[in-house]
């Protein structure tokens, strides 16, 4: 038993508590009267104890510490069945736990109203947020330039493949007693065809025997030679069609957009009448015409060769054909002597023939 | 995938996928380079990806243009710690869309992204996993832990309107 100065305080507590011995109290007194100073501590000292306050919780925030008593039904009980309220309203329940969920609620219909929240926690979209420049994504809705010019140059190819062949028709007409029973072969180009070679300089011509005589009938005024050939470069491209020959047809007038152009090769022919150069006129015009038949005529070959017809039609079929899948045919009439009187050439969008002036049937 | 077939795509999409943006990054602008940045991609690839693809391309497009984004700054770190999240101080009645998206800004990145993903745009889990690059359970766990959160954030349906 040490009682001194520094834990004296401790002593005298447990002195007014009653927590000492007979022995305790009297060793405490003891040290009281040889420390005279401290006794005048121990008169005053007093036990004080905090007075009892009525304060306490509200029942309402009780009730938020409560837990409901809930009755498991089946797998679904305290620890789980906001997982169930989330998967319902997810749709992943199966049809028997929408059963136990169901007798769940019933069973405990103070949860009815949790069941309910998490059906409202869905997010709807904020409308009013929105990409404020749209049109800053949008593209040109137009054909890629490698095709526009494609077709600009399939379309004139075409064109002028036949403006090539009528050049010795001075005076192009089509009447009513240029129509008649014709005997045609139609080319059409299939899906499959091979890409041609561009920038060929020597481009392959193969010969092709256009007709097969037992495939057609022998009409009257059917008199295409059995043997009769054309160069036909596009041959392996080309699939003979046969048409029903006493079927009265009669050829696509030319196309009014293809005015424009003919009047353009009209120009060409005076120019080289004349002296002047028209493949150089037509690099140097800048007319979309101009470079375009310039440019056709380097992707043909060599700029400064004359391109034929055949390589010129091969050449503006398939990449018409290419662009637009749509097929192409080329037609042509021939005479009773097995002379060529007309061409025509017709897709789905457009067609241009001509007659050779005066050349009956 | 057309020309037509794409802009259409803008029209559609961009305002989705801006909100989805800007919803996790705060940042109008940025949010508007990432939708840019995912248009761009998908022009790109216009001739490879089928239009009925193209919603979910450009969500996955954007997200991951997102993520990059996040971790360049450095500023978010997308992870699933969830954050303090409280019931809200109800000191009057809100509405209840209000308080959802008040919520939604304060989850983990990754539960905002699937539960916006599966709210805003109605895609399936798998679709959500596609995007994220998680796994089905994964994403319907981050759903479950999502909507948990936003329950609690609520607190009592009598406080909304």
């Amino acid at each position: 038993m040490n009682i001194n100065r520094n834990n004296y305080e401790a002593w005298l507590l447990d002195l007014f508590e009653g927590n000492l011995s007979s022995e305790e109290k009297a060793a405490v007194m003891l040290f009281l009267d040889n420390n005279p100073d401290l006794k005048e501590d121990f008169e005053d000292f007093e036990i004080h104890t905090l007075p009892h306050d009525d304060v306490s919780l509200s029942a309402k925030a009780k009730g938020k510490l409560k837990r409901p008593y809930i009755n498991p039904v089946g797998n679904i009980n305290s620890s789980n069945y906001d997982d169930f309220f989330i998967a319902f309203h997810e749709g992943t329940l199966r049809e028997d736990e929408i059963e136990m969920l169901n007798e769940f609620i019933e069973e405990n219909p103070d949860f009815k109203e949790e069941f309910a929240l998490f059906g409202a926690i869905k997010l709807t979209p904020e409308e009013h947020i929105k990409f404020p420049d749209k049109n800053s994504l949008k593209k040109r809705s137009v054909i890629p330039l490698y095709s526009r010019i494609g077709v600009i140059t399939s379309v004139a190819a075409a064109s002028i493949a036949l403006l090539l062949i009528f050049k010795p028709f001075t005076s192009p007409t089509v009447t009513n007693d240029n129509i008649s029973m014709l005997q045609t072969r139609q080319f059409v180009l299939q899906s499959e065809a091979p890409e041609l070679a561009m920038r060929s300089t020597s481009p392959t011509i193969l010969h092709y025997e256009d007709a097969e005589p037992e495939a057609l009938p022998e009409l009257p005024g059917s008199t295409i030679p059995p043997t009769a050939t054309h160069e036909v470069s596009y041959m392996s491209k080309l699939r003979p069609v046969e048409v029903n020959s006493t079927q009265e047809r009669t050829l696509i007038p030319p196309a009014n957009e293809y005015t424009q152009l003919m009047a353009y090769m009209k120009m060409r022919e005076e120019m080289a009448q004349n002296g002047e150069n028209p493949q150089e006129e037509s690099s140097r015009s800048g007319s979309l015409f101009g470079k375009v038949i310039h440019g056709l005529s380097q992707d043909l070959g060599d700029s400064k060769k004359k391109f034929s017809f055949l390589n010129v039609l091969e050449y503006g079929v398939t990449q018409y054909h290419k662009l637009t899948n749509n097929p192409v045919t080329v037609e042509k009439e021939v005479t009773k002597e097995g002379k060529t009187s007309a061409y025509s050439v017709s897709t789905e969008n457009f067609g241009i023939s001509h007659r050779k002036p005066n050349e009956k049937l | 995938m057309t020309t037509l077939q794409y802009n259409t795509c803008v029209n559609d999409y961009s305002d989705a996928i801006f909100r989805f943006i800007v919803k996790h990054i705060r940042d109008d602008n940025k949010a508007q380079d990432i939708v840019q940045e995912a248009f761009t991609r998908l022009w790109e690839k216009v001739s490879d990806v089928q239009a009925e693809k193209a919603k979910s391309y450009l969500f996955t497009t954007a997200y991951h243009f997102m993520i990059d984004n996040i971790r360049k700054d450095k500023k978010q770190v997308v992870t699933d710690l969830t954050p303090e999240m409280t019931e809200r101080a109800h000191n009057d009645y809100s509405d209840l869309n209000v308080i959802l998206h008040e919520a939604l800004l304060k989850l983990p990145e990754i539960q905002k992204t699937v539960i916006m993903l599966r709210d805003y745009e109605g895609y399936s889990y798998q679709e959500i996993g596609e995007i994220t690059n998680l796994n089905e359970s994964q994403v319907k766990v981050y759903i479950f832990r999502a909507r948990k959160t936003l329950r609690n954030y609520i607190g009592k349906l009598e406080n909304v309107i």
